[in-house]
């Protein structure tokens, strides 16, 4: 096997491969970064280049693409609010707050570190432990994804920071956008209102744009003569951005987001969209100071950068070891294995191992190319905060109709980002919080589909939810978790009331 | 005003969850079996619903309580939030017609304009300013990511 390991990195250690996967962890940046250009749009532009290459230099592309992507999107995050993937949504709560406060480099410096000793771990345990894992994750069944995705359901309460019923309620207005169009299992047409376009359903990318993006500027416009909002705030950087103390205490929300990260990664249809946002929560739930969330904490970044990164490279482990893809972008990859005439699954850690162990090397390379641009790229990153708001927001705008527009070639796309612009402008006002309508809109699907399959399989029994050992544990600590927040609400109302 | 929100919030909110039951008893009478494409949606508007009656019912105690509204510390510009709500709804209206290069210019110069103090407006800075970066973005798009922009009249 050492010979093997040895040999793969040696097949990566060519000046060619090296400026590749240069070119492809910029580019992942890069589209990451921008609203509407997705790591998966990055991967299917660069996937036909792949043809003519030796498939390490191939696949070493892709995967670089893969890692610079899923990073990238927390720039637009932390300056703009503005997520330039679903992966970066948690990074906006604590980020873009840090960079109003005029900690922008701190924040930014935080997210490159902790996204790539995320992704680093995580790869590590792809390495040495993918075909154990992935053997666990094949025994999951819609009985076992219904658990997880009810348990992620009643992470709503720590995403709702005023009043949990309010939570609850954005949490079911995001289920219930996830409703519209084709129904899964049975293809029927809901809430389309005799619209075609909405056959498809909303697509995620200019629901974040509307909800986050759009709703800030309809903000800043309304606060116009709110003196900050026209200062520009000026930033100094030195290093990474921030302190030995800053991070000091960050041990723990590290290891648990990276923890999450990986284990939700592996399961393939979950993915960084949503274990960023459930491990926020976690981290939030356990810390000592959850009221402090949302106002621009570094906890947030870390367990947001540090999970979505540690996603990468367990979405990997199914696709390696048993040829599934998780979502669009290891679908993606997949293809760029199978046009080089490998089929990933259990033989090819025997028949290409050494193309294995190439693709580990890597991803650990391409990871280090990351930190390294996003470092030197801090510096620039940050200069956008020095643009005057009055022209950054109309530009912002421009750049969120070519992101909306971009994601299907759609104006259908425009007009819906700016209804939810309207609908993220609406709940800020009457404060709803709009995380978990994100959340409810991402798992909606998932809880459906599962719920929906399971029933199927058992005839319309609910039994076999409860006597699977890992459904049934997620349904407790689901009940768990809800008992106790309506506890906790309980308690908030009357500490209210003998305060009034 | 404020403390009103969660008063017609909550009633618009009763409206819009039963609203939604009704459509989602429509769906699940179209198919035979009892958990198919409306069962979610009826669960989901029940639990709307019933959180709303707690939030109507909370807002309503707000709404009679006579302790005096916080001033926010700055003066609303509601009439800059419609005016940009306008521009956007015709910005996406007129993107496929008249083109992105041309929509995007008249959207960037008026939102600009919108958002600066009449005193410190540079027309001719802002034009230029607007008309590069919108056909550096369309150039962007087109030529390096392969994202065709609508062409429009142009």
């Amino acid at each position: 096997m050492s010979s093997e390991i040895i040999a793969g990195i040696l097949s990566i250690c060519d000046i060619k491969i090296m400026l590749l996967m240069l070119m492809g962890t910029i580019m992942g940046i890069i589209v990451g970064a921008i609203p509407g250009l997705s790591v998966t749009m990055g991967v299917a532009l660069f996937l036909p280049l792949t043809f003519g290459m030796e498939p390490v230099a191939g696949l070493s592309l892709l995967v670089s693409l893969y890692i610079g992507g899923t990073s990238g999107g927390l720039i637009s995050a932390i300056l703009l609010k503005m997520p330039g993937t679903a992966s970066s949504v948690a990074t906006t709560f604590d980020g873009y707050p840090m960079a109003q406060k005029g900690e922008a480099p701190k924040a930014l410096g935080v997210g490159i570190v902790c996204s790539f000793f995320g992704g680093l771990v995580s790869y590590i345990v792809l390495m040495f432990l993918a075909p154990a894992i992935a053997k666990v994750a094949l025994q999951f069944s819609a009985y076992e994804y219904f658990g997880i995705a009810l348990f992620s359901m009643t992470m709503i309460a720590s995403l709702a920071s005023d009043s949990v019923a309010k939570g609850i309620i954005a949490a079911m207005l995001g289920m219930t956008l996830s409703f519209v169009g084709i129904a899964p299992i049975t293809s029927l047409t809901r809430f389309t209102f005799g619209v075609t376009d909405l056959n498809a359903g909303f697509n995620i990318l200019p629901m974040l744009i509307g909800l986050f993006a759009v709703a800030e500027v309809l903000t800043a416009i309304e606060e116009k003569f709110k003196k900050q909002n026209l200062e520009v705030r000026a930033c100094k950087i030195k290093g990474f951005g921030f302190t030995r103390e800053d991070i000091k205490g960050q041990g723990f929300n590290f290891w648990v987001s990276v923890a999450i990260g990986t284990g939700i990664g592996i399961l393939p249809g979950l993915g960084g969209s949503v274990c960023n946002i459930i491990a926020y929560s976690v981290v939030k739930n356990h810390s000592k100071y959850p009221e402090k969330f949302g106002t621009g904490v570094v906890d947030g970044i870390v367990a947001s950068e540090s999970s979505n990164n540690a996603c990468t490279g367990g979405a990997l482990v199914p696709l390696l070891t048993l040829g599934l893809p998780g979502d669009n972008t290891t679908a993606l990859i997949l293809a760029g294995f199978m046009i080089h005439g490998i089929t990933p699954g259990p033989l090819l850690f025997r028949s290409e191992a050494v193309l294995v162990y190439g693709i580990f090397a890597a991803l650990i390379v391409a990871n280090i190319m990351m930190l390294i641009v996003e470092y030197v790229g801090i510096r620039a990153f940050i200069r956008i905060l020095s643009v005057p708001k009055n022209l950054l927001l109309p530009i912002v705008c421009v750049f969120c109709v070519v992101g909306a527009f971009g994601t299907n070639n759609r104006v259908f796309d425009v007009a819906a980002m700016v209804v939810f612009g309207v609908i993220g402008y609406g709940m800020k006002k009457l404060n709803y919080p709009q995380p978990p309508l994100i959340l409810g809109f991402i798992l909606g699907p998932i809880l459906e589909t599962n719920l929906r399959r399971g029933l199927m399989r058992s005839q319309g029994s609910f039994i076999p939810f409860l006597t699977s050992p890992i459904c049934c544990v997620f349904l407790i600590i689901a009940v768990f978790t809800l008992a106790m927040t309506i506890r906790k609400e309980v308690l908030r109302m009357k500490a209210q009331k003998a305060a009034a | 005003m404020n403390k009103y929100k969660d008063l017609v919030s909550g009633i618009c909110g009763l409206i819009f969850s039963a609203g939604m039951f009704f459509m989602s008893i429509q769906i699940a009478s179209q198919e035979d079996s009892w958990i198919g494409a409306g069962f979610l949606p009826e669960i989901a508007s029940v639990i709307m619903f019933i959180t709303f009656c707690f939030i109507t019912y909370r807002g309503a105690k707000e709404a009679k309580s006579q302790e005096p509204e916080k001033d926010p510390g700055y003066k609303s510009n509601y009439k800059g939030v419609v005016i940009m709500l306008v521009f956007l709804i015709a910005y996406a209206a007129l993107l496929r017609s008249v083109g992105f290069i041309i929509t995007s210019i008249v959207f960037l110069y008026a939102a600009i304009y919108l958002m600066t103090k009449k005193e410190n407006f540079k027309p001719v800075k802002y034009g230029i300013i607007t008309v590069v970066l919108v056909v550096f973005v369309d150039v962007v798009f087109t030529e390096v990511f392969g994202i065709r922009l609508p062409g429009g009249i142009l």
